[in-house]
């Protein structure tokens, strides 16, 4: 750490579903410099003043998407976000929004990996063998790369499942991060998905139950647009498959 | 296309429909008519009995009737549809909200009908 000590109140939300109790907020004081984040904030209060607070972590460089969480009341990576850039003397840290806990700031993304998962992320070849042959390589050219890319750099941090305010009421709502991710795929030029792809999110509780809040958009650590994914997605369900 | 694509389809349609025949009915309320004879129920021209006797003008009332039906009570069921989720649930909203549809499509065709023959 560098720069001038300064002092901030973290004020962290405080759970434990298993012995029945109900939550409630520690407030902290916690010595901080220009370029401490939350997560070395919160990972100082683990260290120095309570060792039962519980938080997820691991790469601290917003690559693995473990630490996600609420900090003043928006979804963000807690080793991405600078307790300065915050500009605030209390900040507030809860677990993410539309996430059951598990414990503290801990959240259970059993369901979010599971509408990931049926999403089918990978890529499906109607032949199936060639697939399994080592020496077999699908070529790609820029502009198809491009059409997928930036979906591709999702971290699945659950940012954007936390920010949707259609996860929060309809709970089979698939959520932005699985919908891109099947864009990710359905518009992939090696993907033989098709259609096959588009039936899991054409029922009433799929991809046109998005509003277009476009928060999700606004959250993502890394760029990523979910809120376009949707939308195009949307319009190849509508009018079907585009080649432009 | 899957049948809730074609019902989202039809729902924006509609929601054209509705902008094209709201904006004929008030226009024909507000700029081609004089106003005050336009809340009259007599024989001149522009009376609101005459409006209906008007098959071009009584039929935008029914597309907008039509439309407006479909499209607010699809919203109503897309609403009540994410605030609760079961299969059950699913089951009941369609037929409330389509029974509530026709129900108010025909009050609304049986109102134009007759205005249309006085």
């Amino acid at each position: 750490m560098s720069g001038k000590l300064q002092e901030v109140r973290l004020r962290v939300y405080r759970y434990d579903p298993s012995n029945g109790g109900r939550p409630r907020y520690d407030i902290f004081s916690v010595p901080v410099k220009k370029d401490t984040t939350v997560l070395s904030a919160l990972l100082y209060v683990k260290e120095k003043l309570d060792p039962t607070l519980s938080i997820r972590f691991s790469c601290r460089m917003a690559t693995c998407g473990s630490c996600g969480m609420m900090i003043n009341g928006l979804p963000r990576l807690a080793c991405y976000t600078l307790v300065s850039q915050l500009k605030s003397k209390t900040i507030t840290v809860q677990p993410l929004n539309n996430f059951p806990v598990v414990k503290d700031l801990v959240a259970d993304f059993t369901d979010f990996f599971g509408k990931h998962r049926a999403m089918k992320p990978y890529l499906l070849r109607i032949d199936t063998y060639e697939q399994e042959k080592s020496n077999i390589s699908y070529r790609q050219t820029d502009e198809e790369l491009l059409k997928y890319i930036q979906f591709a750099y999702c971290i699945r941090c659950g940012l954007c499942y936390a920010a949707c305010p259609v996860v929060a009421t309809d709970k089979r709502f698939p959520g932005p991060q699985a919908l891109s991710q099947l864009y990710r795929y359905y518009i992939d030029s090696r993907d033989e998905g098709g259609g096959e792809r588009l039936e899991v999110v054409s029922d009433s509780h799929g991809v046109l139950r998005c509003h277009f809040a476009g928060s999700c958009s606004q959250v993502c650590p890394k760029g990523v647009d979910p809120a376009l994914a949707i939308q195009l997605l949307r319009r190849e369900l509508l009018f079907g498959r585009r080649t432009g | 296309m899957s049948r809730e694509a074609r019902i989202m389809m039809l729902h924006y349609i509609t929601g054209l429909v509705i902008i094209v025949a709201g904006a004929i009915h008030l226009a024909t309320v507000f700029l081609v008519s004089p106003y005050e004879e336009s809340l009259r129920f007599d024989n001149t021209p522009w009376s609101v009995i005459n409006v209906y006797r008007n098959s071009l003008l009584a039929g935008s009332l029914e597309a907008l009737l039509l439309a407006v039906a479909f499209h607010g009570f699809n919203g109503l069921r897309v609403i009540l549809l994410e605030l609760h989720q079961g299969r059950t649930w699913t089951r009941a909203v369609n037929v409330a909200v389509t029974v509530a549809a026709i129900a108010v499509v025909i009050n609304g065709t049986k109102t134009i009908f007759i205005a249309s023959m006085l």
